[in-house]
């Protein structure tokens, strides 16, 4: 009953989300037209041109050209430089300041590539500014006149074509390459029991769900509250403490803590799971894998409580929402058949070997660190951890819910590739070691 | 006649190492040291039988000759070494009652858990709850949580959801000592019940008596090994022999 009522609540909000980024989009195509250039973003309009030597709004070569935008003060995505270009693309150092009338130091630069598209400057700056200044070196020698210059809080509009291309469509190719193992592997009677057990899944989840809850007071609201504790602690201490650069912190915190922590739960409680039934798989035939299934299954439920945690802090950060989050299910599902296969592997090597828990235990530490989850991902770009970083499949996970939820980004397909790779290398690998082992673990437990 | 069970030369071999292994980190040093030894221990030596459907059949022999894996083996929970069981049916073990039970849930919940355990969904648990509950007589005690159950009142519960499912084949494993005797009656009936209803029944006993009043064929297991297969009557008197 509870369940429905957390179902009902969650796609309520899932809703309203819609709404209102909706509405944020209609707000952002608001255009202030001064002189013979526009500047939107959000009727922004506060611009300075530096050494543009030309007529208005035209720069030939000389000193650097400067854009000056006060005011600003918000997290800029991305920035759009419309006019008429023949500069080859290189690199744009932006200057800025996060304090009104704080200096522009060097500390404070940051050195961008940019893409130049449909006559068009586009740099994914990813920082907050409250002023800010361009400085096109790179566009010495080069004519240049300025028509529009965006500033974009999050990614420009995707289409939804482009959402179906990038998004949607790897997902539909995982759907498939799924079906596919199961059926290579000679599901076809597996399904028929699976479809028998399916009863004792959803017995098995609602009765962790009903003790993990019943006996506490605040019941489900702990999953809500305990992410949300979390979050201003580690608010506290990192960006206060050791300043981290990261914009937003709580929100970036916690995405990154959501998934990761779901990926453990899944494993750790798959770790036990066929231990912990075997009073169970002694006295009656049930197919094992349905216990690390259970616990992946339960976890995610524990997830998606956490969204909510997630949606609240982001909203008191005034984290722009975006459509895009609805896509949020994708590295959620990427991730829960990465922790299953994982499990699987994990449930199997528990039942011989007692200690693998132990063992798990220290390796869930040292993995929390080697993700960017409590600190930035460009604090370790440069080391040689970002190689580490690179090879594991968490970070993937990790990358690819903050795009959705908190940038608004649109990942590229390589990512999607990366963590359905990761994914399906993982099954494929727990169900194999799974199914072989599986007959000896009546005499081991 | 159709058979509900099929065992071709099935034979179970348990591996055991001598002294249990059970981390990597003394796996690695044995290993090393080259001190992993195991035993080999046969306890079920190709043996074949078939059950009929709706047969009733005992299963008798003296402690370690094999009952148990057999009925283990039946219901699935063990897997051969060697050799194939085929069941065509579906099974309710009564090996242990109420396998799966949950002691924070209440009775209701667990009837739910438990017939989800043995494979059936929740549509079908609730048409039976009524039978379940009455059969049990712990009307009153449907929504208390079981760990305030005596164990007459699990084993209750268990008895009566094992039955009521109606499966088409019942494991019976010494079980008929449930509750006081007036319940003691009501399963034995219960049982006759079943078994004329055409289900079938694999059951084991020490009690001759019992076996001789359910059973229509007697399997005899000695060691790992078929002694003899036959009608109840010259089975039990050869097995009465020995015993002497």
């Amino acid at each position: 009953m509870k369940m429905k009522v957390f179902a009902a609540l969650e796609i309520i909000l899932l809703l309203l989300t819609t709404c209102f980024s909706v509405y944020r989009t209609s707000k952002d195509s608001i255009d202030n037209i001064r002189n013979d250039y526009v500047c939107s973003s959000y009727g922004y309009n506060d611009i300075t041109l530096l050494n543009w030597n030309g007529a208005d709004g035209a720069y030939t070569s000389g000193e650097d050209a400067q854009i000056l935008l006060n005011n600003a003060d918000r997290y800029i995505h991305n920035i759009k430089i419309a006019g008429d270009i023949s500069i080859p693309e290189g690199e744009i150092q932006i200057f800025y300041n996060d304090s009104p009338g704080a200096e522009f130091t060097e500390e404070k630069s940051i050195w961008k590539s940019y893409h130049i598209s449909n006559g068009c400057i586009y740099i994914t700056a990813d920082i907050y500014a409250y002023d800010l200044r361009l400085d096109l070196t790179n566009a010495e020698g080069v004519s240049f006149t300025l028509k529009s210059i965006t500033l974009n809080d999050r990614a420009l509009r995707a289409s939804v074509y482009d959402v179906a291309k990038t998004s949607l469509l790897p997902v539909i190719v995982l759907g498939l390459a799924v079906v596919l193992i199961m059926k290579r592997s000679g599901i076809k009677p597996y399904i028929q029991t699976m479809k028998k057990y399916m009863p004792l899944l959803q017995n098995l989840i609602s009765r962790d769900l009903k003790v993990k809850y019943r006996r506490s007071v605040l019941g489900f609201l702990w999953s809500v509250l305990n992410p949300l504790l979390m979050a201003l602690v580690m608010n506290m201490v990192f960006s206060k403490l050791f300043r981290f650069q990261v914009d937003y912190f709580a929100t970036y915190y916690l995405i990154g803590s959501l998934i990761f922590n779901f990926v453990v739960e899944c494993t750790s409680g798959s770790l036990m799971s066929v231990i912990y039934a075997a009073p169970l798989i002694k006295k009656v035939y049930i197919p094992k894998y349905i216990f690390p299934m259970e616990k992946c299954a339960f976890a995610f439920v524990n997830m998606l409580f956490g969204i909510f945690a997630v949606l609240v802090v982001m909203l008191i950060q005034g984290v722009p929402f975006t459509a895009k989050m609805l896509l949020s299910f994708i590295p959620m599902i990427y991730a829960l058949i990465f922790a299953f296969g994982m499990g699987l592997v994990l449930a199997a090597l528990t039942v011989f070997f007692r200690d693998v828990e132990h063992l798990y235990s220290v390796w869930v530490t040292i993995w929390m660190y080697l993700t960017p989850i409590i600190y930035p991902e460009e604090l370790v770009a440069s080391t040689s951890v970002a190689t580490i970083m690179k090879i594991n499949p968490m970070y993937y996970y990790v990358h690819m819910l903050r795009s959705f939820m908190m940038y608004g980004t649109l990942p590229s397909i390589n990512e999607h590739i990366i963590c359905i790779t990761f994914s399906l290398a993982s099954l494929i690998v727990g169900l194999g070691l799974f199914k072989k082992v599986q007959d000896k673990f009546i005499l081991y437990i | 006649m159709e058979n509900a069970v099929e065992i071709k030369n099935v034979s179970m071999k348990f591996r055991m190492t001598t002294q249990k292994v059970d981390s990597i980190k003394e796996f690695a040093i044995r290993k090393m040291k080259k001190q992993l030894h195991y035993v080999d221990f046969m306890a079920l030596d190709n043996i074949s039988f078939n059950v009929g459907k709706g047969e009733v059949v005992g299963i008798i022999g003296l402690n370690g000759s094999g009952k148990s894996t057999t009925l283990k083996l039946i219901s699935g929970i063990l897997k051969p070494t060697e050799g194939t069981v085929k069941v065509n049916g579906n099974i309710s073990p009564l090996i242990e009652l109420g396998a799966g039970f949950d002691y924070e849930l209440t009775a209701r919940e667990n009837v739910f858990l438990n017939g989800s355990v043995l494979g059936f969904s929740h549509a079908e648990m609730e048409n039976k709850m009524d039978e379940i509950i009455e059969f049990s007589e712990l009307g009153d005690f449907m929504d208390t949580a079981i760990k305030n159950f005596s164990s007459g009142m699990l084993a209750r519960l268990g008895f009566s959801i094992a039955t009521n499912v109606r499966p088409e084949i019942l494991i019976v494993d010494e079980i008929l000592g449930v509750g006081d005797f007036l319940f003691q009656q009501k399963c034995e009936k219960r049982i006759n019940d079943m078994m004329s209803g055409g289900t079938t029944v694999i059951i084991v006993s020490h009690s001759i008596d019992q076996i001789k009043r359910l059973c229509d064929r007697v399997v005899w297991l000695d060691k790992g090994k078929v002694k003899l297969i036959g009608e109840t009557q010259i089975v039990c008197n050869e097995y009465s022999e020995i015993k002497k």
